[in-house]
């Protein structure tokens, strides 16, 4: 097949004509477009305080998880304890869980109700 | 098309007067229809991916930074959104290297002419790999200027050229497959 057999039965296509209420409906969804409100803007001004927080606090138990072992060291060497606060403590380093698990039901806690206030606050 | 028509209309719609926008749809809409009519060849498709254009295009409008004329603006909007929405959603065709067993060159091209010719070289051409369909598309949209198809494709004159050179290559390889593709279709 030439090119020009290509040039013919591609270029010498019949336009098709547009539907009847075309535009009228392309009119009716530009008006509902120009109708609906504006979109919601990203909360930027919230955002920024939660990320300082949030890096403050990452930082601080990454500073914590770093220093631990060091003072653990320091306090085994040269920190004489008395006999009832040496069971206290190795009773509580024995229920890791209960810790852990209390800890993480504060945190769960604490969340739920910043969450609550901020919907609060949004819907007023 | 008048592009001083175009001009006042976009400043009015941008200086709040929304009823203005109905002259650019009347304007466009036969050339915009039409445009997505070649890339999916559905009249009801077609009608939608337009409609879809002139409100990003409604949306878009202040980005309009008249260094171009409205409608190689318009048809660069249109045009990315027709290449995505078929991304998005493909054509069902039989890629023609499908038919590349069964279909002997020439024979079945030779039995048909005219109409049904032309109208089996514009399937092929729905079935060539999409950035050499678009560009085919668009140039024979554009009445064979490859400036506008350019413009359209936010791509190079060369690129075009060269696009179109292969896509001719391949339509002619490949034709006698999409005619027996298509009468698989049919059948």
């Amino acid at each position: 097949m030439k090119d020009n057999e290509i040039d013919r039965a591609l270029s010498g296509e019949a336009d098709i004509l547009p539907s009847s209420g075309f535009a009228r409906s392309v009119m009716e969804a530009v008006v509902r477009e120009a109708q609906a409100p504006p979109p919601i803007p990203f909360p930027w001004r919230k955002l920024v305080p939660a990320t300082v927080v949030g890096a403050v606090g990452f930082g601080v138990l990454a500073w914590a998880a770093w220093s631990a072992p060091a003072v653990s060291h320091a306090a085994a060497e040269g920190i004489v304890m008395p006999p009832e606060t040496l069971e206290h403590l190795t009773e509580l380093a024995a229920a890791p869980a209960i810790l852990w698990t209390s800890g993480v039901l504060a945190l769960t806690l604490a969340s739920v109700a910043l969450g609550a206030r901020v919907a609060g606050m949004r819907s007023r | 098309m008048s592009a001083a028509e175009d001009r006042a209309d976009v400043l009015r719609v941008l200086g709040g007067d929304l009823s203005a926008f109905e002259g650019i749809v009347r304007r466009w809409e036969g050339p915009l229809v039409n445009l997505g009519y070649r890339f999916c060849r559905d009249r009801g498709r077609a009608e939608e991916m337009a409609q879809e254009a002139f409100l990003r295009a409604y949306r878009a409008l202040g980005s309009w930074r008249q260094d171009s004329t409205f409608s190689t603006w318009l048809f660069a909007l249109a045009t990315n959104l027709y290449r995505s929405e078929l991304r998005r959603l493909p054509l069902r065709t039989v890629p023609l290297e499908a038919a590349g067993e069964i279909a002997s060159a020439g024979s079945l091209l030779a039995q048909i002419a005219g109409e049904d010719r032309d109208r089996a070289v514009r399937n092929a051409v729905l079935r060539l790999p999409a950035k050499y369909r678009e560009t085919v598309i668009l140039y024979y949209f554009h009445g064979m200027d490859i400036a506008a198809s350019a413009a359209s494709l936010g791509t190079a004159e060369g690129t075009v050229k060269a696009r179109l050179s292969r896509a001719r290559d391949l339509l002619r390889k490949k034709l006698p497959a999409a005619l027996a593709t298509t009468a698989l279709e049919e059948a």
